[in-house]
């Protein structure tokens, strides 16, 4: 049976006939959830060659999970994208070396302001702000405004309640709009 | 968003600018990714054939040819009732309900009863020849 990303088979019914055997099924499944996983992973680590293996890590994972899948309890896509952001915040949480929430809200570490005048462009200036966010504000972020996740699904996939979503997006935007607001005049004032 | 929320920063518009298209997996990525779901799938099939079948029990395939569990019980339950009415006598059944005529009914010696011509009991049978 062939598949491709636009056809009507749900994903749960394409996890089911995988798990029977269904190669197709496996391959329709990639193509409509591991290039938003990859786009969340590399929002997340800044790396390719990690985001793939990300991805691959979350769709192995999937591939498991496959004949246990229970219909009706999870979505695939916020499983997926559950998954692939605890391996993100795994990986982060080595690299740096220390738990997430103790990382500082605004470290010192700012980029030269007249290098940001230079180079960055409204784009990349979030994104570095971003960057300098604690990994739960910038993934509720990403998957908020990148991935255009409703409040509920971030809940899911962040495993907390919805109005805590909403306080954490909240300081994030807060935290992210006080950080581009310090850098406004580097910024060229490149902003409405 | 308000502006109260953005600090009069429009967060919207930064947000727009840094958007990027949904990116395309390499084919390296599709091919490791499908090479995962081909190798799980294997060891599933492997494992399932693998699997052994689950075995009866000594007792139970012992019991099989005698109609199993419940054949057994049945005979271990008849077997119970006549080593009680054994040990208790015909006597100790009349005082059951219903039982008791029955048990009545049949005993004593149903021979009791046999006249054939001048012979009124079997003994006289027996020693007439």
């Amino acid at each position: 049976m062939a598949f491709d990303v636009t056809n009507d088979t749900s994903d749960e019914d394409l996890l089911s006939l995988y798990a029977e055997g269904d190669q197709a099924a496996a391959r329709a499944l990639m193509l409509r959830h591991a290039p938003r996983v990859l786009a969340l992973a590399r929002r997340m680590l800044k790396d390719p060659a990690e985001a793939e293996d990300v991805t691959q890590e979350a769709m192995l994972r999937l591939w498991k999970i496959a004949p246990d899948w229970r219909a009706g309890e999870a979505k695939v896509s916020t499983w997926l994208y559950r998954v692939g952001s605890n391996l993100c915040t795994d990986r982060l949480r080595k690299k740096r070396g220390v738990g997430l929430d103790q990382a500082p809200e605004v470290p010192d570490e700012t980029p030269d302001v007249e290098d940001r005048m230079i180079a960055a462009d409204r784009g990349r200036a979030l994104h570095q702000a971003m960057d300098r966010l604690p990994a739960r504000q910038k993934l509720a972020l990403t998957l908020r405004h990148f991935e255009e996740q409703s409040n509920p699904e971030i809940a899911e996939v962040l495993e907390t309640s919805v109005e805590a979503v909403e306080s954490l997006l909240s300081r994030a935007r807060r935290a992210l709009a006080a950080d581009l607001s310090s850098n406004r005049a580097a910024l060229g004032l490149a902003m409405d | 968003m308000t502006d109260s929320d953005n600090h009069q920063i429009n967060l919207g518009a930064f947000f727009k600018d840094a958007r990027e298209p949904v990116p395309e997996l390499s084919e390296a990525l599709m091919t490791g990714i499908l090479a995962d779901a081909g190798d799980v799938a294997a060891s599933r099939q492997v494992a399932a054939m693998r699997a052994p079948v689950r075995r009866k029990g000594w007792l139970a395939r012992l019991m099989e040819p005698m109609g199993g569990v419940q054949g057994m019980a049945a005979v271990g339950i008849c077997a119970a009732l006549g080593v009680t009415v054994g040990y208790a006598g015909t006597d100790a059944l009349q005082s059951i309900p219903g039982v008791g005529d029955i048990v009545t009914s049949i005993s004593g010696d149903p021979l009791d009863d046999f006249a054939y011509g001048d012979i009124t009991s079997f003994t006289d049978f027996l020693a007439e020849g």
